[in-house]
């Protein structure tokens, strides 16, 4: 306003820009506020919200690999041999599965013995080291999944001496047997190793899958053993040395019968 | 004036940097983590003090205490009211993990207490609502981990229930949005709507992912996958019976197992493989993918 109560022209041009501009601005603002909804609207009402102080939650470290009793599968694998005399070689199984795959997995790998009712036309053997799974694709659907392990995490006091365990027909071991979504899972301590047989049918009516026989049956199959060559090379390392006694022994024996 | 002018400009531009490409579910989620990051900047304090309280066998550490984009979810171990005995196993089980889906937002919850569900409360016997009603394409998550059912399960209180948990995509269509790899793995194991793949790194869980279509599986028995690799798309498929399509909600269905080990009071130890609760790593997994962790790789 000037001094004469009219209206300033030039201070009404300031009050119009500036008004504009404040509106502007408003808009702006308004348009943010907007944009910033849409944002929240899209990233599906989404609600994603500052963040807030985060719980902890226990983590537990993978334990290192642990010791496979490489003597009881040398045993195992001995006893295939013996019985290989008379029956179909041990190794035919093994024979079918990815040479380069076993020679990296530094575990016993378990095979079905002799006889029985798996195929392994389809076997697919993939090596993690200190793991392994084995893919056995069947007929009609069905699909055996042999998991070997040796890195734990370290579980809660009765987690799995509490678990459920049964004791099934020609297994030595305990084992846990559970239902899944699509079928049976298996899971049993073997030569120091976790292994994980999984049962999986595209028809969960299947005979395979409508009851656990198929998947006890497969269990109990699984009684075989072979090494490739990072297991032969651990299993020998940690083959027990002849001590200076038992080379003395084997030394006067050897004189006794002249050799 | 000027200054005036340039600060309106200014403001404006900053407002459509904020605006998301409506095509692009990555980017949306990233401008939303953005915004919500500028918002939490004082909470970052709290965080790392909460994070010094812990007294879990391991706490949480590094990146994870850094503030990340929250969203509405119930507490792990906390299950729907009335759908099943639960569990009290506060484990990250799988920390680092990528989200399992490739798009956000998404929606852990029951696919069975949820509209549309065989046990969602209703009037009528027969008719429980729609799979696709708003509640269950809405926040908050539910963890579903131990939810009732007749498998056995022994991290449940009541020894059966629930081995994974269920995730609803974006929305409510099948064959749209993709599965991911959650670790660098490799394929272990396919079936009529299965996948499965073990972490190519200790402890080697086994991580698997039902109800996909099997047709979009990019990938095969033997394949290595990274962090954030397209497996195939997330449909509603349950296998077949006596020759029949089977079908459940559109849903994945994700569990872990991993290899444990209980040491004995004499020193020996017993190991088993187990489903583990996979809730706790999902919310951290997911926070991360909305801050832009595990971006899609095809």
């Amino acid at each position: 306003m000037s001094d004469s109560g009219k209206p300033d022209r030039g201070a009404l041009a300031s009050a119009m820009v500036g008004a504009g501009v404040v509106a502007i601005l408003l808009g702006g603002l308004a348009f943010g506020v907007v944009t910033y909804a849409q944002v929240k609207a899209q990233t599906s009402a989404s609600q994603v919200t500052a963040a807030r102080p985060r719980p902890v939650f226990a983590l537990r470290k993978p334990l290192p690999p642990a010791k496979v009793q490489w003597s009881s599968a040398l045993r195992q694998i001995a006893t295939q041999n013996q019985n290989a005399k008379t029956q179909t070689p041990a190794g035919a199984f093994a024979a079918k599965l990815q040479k380069p795959a076993l020679d990296q997995i530094r575990l016993p790998v378990i095979l079905p013995r002799n006889g029985a009712a798996i195929s392994a036309a389809k076997a697919k053997l993939l090596s993690f080291g200190d793991a392994y799974a084995l893919n056995l694709p069947q007929d009609q659907g069905v699909q055996i999944t042999v998991y070997g392990n040796r890195s734990f995490v370290p579980a809660d006091a009765g987690a799995i001496s509490r678990r459920p365990m049964q004791r099934l027909l020609n297994v030595a071991e305990n084992v846990a047997v559970e239902q899944t979504e699509d079928g049976w899972t298996a899971t049993f301590e073997r030569y120091g190793v976790v292994y994980t047989l999984d049962v999986s049918c595209d028809d969960i009516k299947s005979p395979a899958c409508a009851s656990d026989a198929y998947l006890r049956n497969a269990v109990a199959s699984f009684s075989d053993v072979t090494l490739g060559a990072q297991a032969q090379a651990e299993a020998s390392a940690a083959a027990p040395q002849p001590s200076l006694l038992d080379k003395l022994n084997q030394n006067i024996s050897k004189l006794a019968k002249g050799n | 004036m000027r200054a005036l002018y340039s600060l309106a400009v200014l403001l404006l531009l900053v407002a459509c940097d904020q605006t998301p490409s409506a095509s692009d579910g990555a980017s949306e989620s990233n401008a939303a983590a953005t915004a919500s990051q500028a918002e939490s900047a004082a909470s970052e304090s709290a965080v790392a003090e909460a994070s010094t309280d812990a007294s879990a066998e391991e706490a949480n550490t590094g990146a994870e205490n850094s503030a990340l984009p929250d969203f509405p979810h119930d507490p792990p171990t906390q299950l729907v009211a009335n759908s099943g005995s639960g569990y009290t196993d506060m484990t990250n089980w799988a920390p680092g993990i990528c989200f399992p889906l490739a798009q956000t937002p998404d929606y852990a919850n029951s696919q069975v207490y949820s509209p549309g569900g065989d046990h969602y409360p209703s009037a009528s016997a027969s008719s429980h609502g729609s799979q696709c009603d708003s509640a269950n394409y809405s926040y908050p998550w539910h963890d579903n981990f131990c939810e009732a059912r007749n498998w056995t399960n022994p991290v449940c209180q009541s020894g059966q229930g629930h081995q994974g948990q269920d995730i609803r995509p974006t929305a409510c269509h099948k064959d749209i949005y993709w599965a991911v790899a959650v670790e660098d793995g490799t394929v272990t194991q396919i079936g009529s709507y299965t996948v499965a793949i073990t972490g190519n790194a200790a402890p080697h869980r086994i991580f698997r992912y039902l109800h996909m279509q099997r047709a979009s599986v990019q990938v095969a028995v033997g394949d290595h996958v990274v962090r954030g690799q397209k497996l195939g798309l997330v449909s509603n498929n349950l296998g077949v019976s006596n020759g029949v399509q089977q079908y459940t909600t559109i849903h994945l269905h994700f569990e872990v197992r991993v290899a444990q080990a209980e040491t004995m009071a004499d020193g020996t130890q017993l190991a088993a493989n187990a489903f583990v609760p996979p809730y706790i790593a999902l919310v951290d997994a997911y926070q991360r993918k909305l801050a832009g962790d595990c971006p899609t790789v095809n």
